[in-house]
């Protein structure tokens, strides 16, 4: 859609929206910049080996993360197996089988879902849920729980948007020549949609892995001492959380620094298979 | 003998997808069963304490970083939405767009870490005006995404249209394009502020807390999503019924807030 610059005030009108492309950019940098500038000065003593090792105990000198690292992978990888299953349950449902005003209600209600602040599902989860579920205590599979249902609405919504995107020439054939509906999603739909779904559930795990208030509730406290999905434990985000304002050590502060790069680090790894993995499926379907 | 063999296969299949419809109702049941408990929860415990004073001061709090954030947001993430949808296909904006992508799905938390380092550690204080910078880095990718959705999604042939009858770009966009998208606009707008409503981390560090009202926008502001984090973390069950109160009035406005963004879409669809 370009069009042909006419006008003198074009070049001005569009030096004028490219300047919010540059503040963008400018915004991104900045982010970048603050955390780094806050982990400096441990980044620049020796980053790896001041992170390495099981045990934090700031008051002795030891940051080793990767307890945390563990619960923030494991607490995800929870929250999504369960969102996987429920979500693409629910989206193959709205897609594919259900009424129109079904349709038109579920997804208001999973709207007004998507929009419920992500402190209340941490009340919840620590006042509701936890006691309810007394054979399993706050820790990393509650914590699971809770992130799995927050990532639903937008599981949903992308999830759905891979599977309206199969060619509709594919579904007809299939129920052209009798399939059932069942039949239909199991031999089109989905491995048609597959790695468009695959993509999907990435970017709702690099979603969850940040989320911090309502982890922070449920998963109780722990730093390092058990390895169960079952005992308190801590992630990367949940430990910032709740130790940042009060580091009182410059060394303290700039090592949570340095766990916020950590994070920032894991977030990218699966922003980008993610993108992969939609734009593979993208550009299939502009082939077809 | 055949056909009734092909009768029996027939019925199998119609048997197995009745019950994966109803495994799919299931899940439907799964997802939409947090929802209903939570609305269940929140209303039976808060509702006796919604109306106190220091709720309704936590919530004129939140009122006040949301809106400051929003003069900040909103001219730039629907310029940035402009510049999106006006340069769509070149290779740079393709960048930019992913760089928005990025940006919003970042952990907020981090954004949060990055405004105290800008402004919470020279400042010495948390503040008004830093929490409200924290949510507007947050909401400008949102707002810029629903921009560019809209405008290219709706107006895109009157655009056009304007362009191919003579009119230069910046007419099209100001006299042709906006007009027509000022509802969805707005609704969009209302929409984010929504999703901000929604977000506690990037205003645990930078938007300070207390319980007193607003003493000016460089000292720390008391906000509804800080106050339910705070009160909620010391886990105390004499602290349940308050806490429940701030999510119900933190719920009730980010519902009001999206129900008016949802029946401005409405009207406009229409």
């Amino acid at each position: 859609m370009k069009a042909p610059r006419v006008h003198a005030s074009d070049r001005l009108f569009v030096a004028f929206l490219f300047m919010f492309a540059v503040f963008l950019v400018a915004l991104f940098v900045a982010v970048g910049f603050a955390l780094f500038r806050g982990a400096w000065p441990t980044l620049i003593a020796n980053p790896v080996a001041h992170l390495a090792g099981e045990r934090w105990v700031p008051a002795q000198g030891w940051f080793g993360v990767a307890y945390f690292l563990y619960g923030t992978l494991i607490s995800s990888f929870v929250g999504m197996v369960f969102a996987s299953v429920v979500g693409v349950g629910t989206a193959l449902l709205l897609t594919q089988f259900a009424h129109t005003f079904a349709v038109k209600a579920i997804r208001a209600l999973i709207d007004v879902m998507s929009v419920i602040p992500s402190v209340v599902y941490g009340v919840w989860g620590l006042f509701a849920l936890a006691p309810w579920l007394r054979f399993m205590p706050a820790g990393l599979m509650a914590a699971g729980l809770i992130l799995g249902v927050m990532v639903l609405p937008t599981l949903i919504v992308t999830v759905g948007k891979m599977m309206d995107s199969v060619p509709q020439e594919l579904v007809d054939g299939a129920l052209a020549l009798g399939a059932t509906r069942t039949e239909k999603v199991r031999i089109i739909i989905l491995p048609y949609a597959r790695i468009g779904i695959i993509g999907a559930i990435f970017l709702c795990f690099g979603r969850a892995l940040g989320e911090a208030v309502a982890v922070a509730l449920v998963i109780g406290s722990a730093h390092g001492a058990s390895r169960s999905w079952f005992a308190p434990g801590n992630t990367l985000a949940s430990l910032i959380a709740k130790q940042f304002f009060s580091a009182d050590t410059p060394l303290l502060r700039s090592s949570l620094y340095e766990v916020g790069l950590l994070l920032a680090f894991v977030y990218t790894v699966f922003y980008i298979a993610s993108k992969l993995l939609v734009w593979r499926v993208s550009r299939r379907v502009g082939a077809v | 003998m055949k056909e009734e063999v092909l009768l029996a296969a027939i019925q199998r299949r119609k048997v197995r997808d009745r019950w994966f419809t109803g495994f799919l109702m299931g899940m439907g049941f799964f997802t939409l069963l947090p929802l209903f408990m939570i609305m269940i929860a929140v209303l039976w415990n808060g509702w006796r304490q919604l109306f106190t004073l220091s709720v309704a001061l936590a919530a004129a709090g939140t009122a006040e970083v949301t809106a400051l954030s929003l003069v900040v947001s909103v001219p730039f993430g629907v310029g940035l939405g402009l510049y999106l949808c006006d340069d769509r296909g070149t290779a740079t904006a393709n960048v930019i767009r992913h760089v928005a992508n990025f940006l919003s799905g970042l952990p907020s938390l981090l954004i949060g870490m990055a405004v105290y380092e800008w402004l919470v550690a020279p400042m010495e204080s948390r503040s008004l005006v830093a929490g409200s910078v924290a949510l507007a880095v947050m909401a400008v990718p949102y707002i810029a995404r629903e921009t560019e959705n809209k405008l290219c999604s709706r107006t895109a042939w009157f655009h056009d249209g304007a362009l191919a009858i003579g009119a230069s770009r910046y007419q099209a966009w100001t006299r042709i394009a906006l007009p027509l998208l000022a509802r969805p606009l707005v609704a969009a707008i209302l929409f984010s502020s929504a999703h901000m409503l929604g977000e506690t981390a990037p205003l645990l560090f930078t938007a300070g807390g207390g319980r007193s009202a607003l003493r000016g926008v460089f000292a720390p502001v008391p906000t509804l999503q800080l106050r339910v984090y705070g009160d909620a973390l010391t886990a105390r069950p004499s602290l349940a019924g308050q806490v429940y109160a701030g999510a119900l009035g933190l719920t009730i406005f980010t519902l009001v807030i999206f129900m008016l963004a949802k029946w401005i879409e409405y009207s406009d669809a229409r």
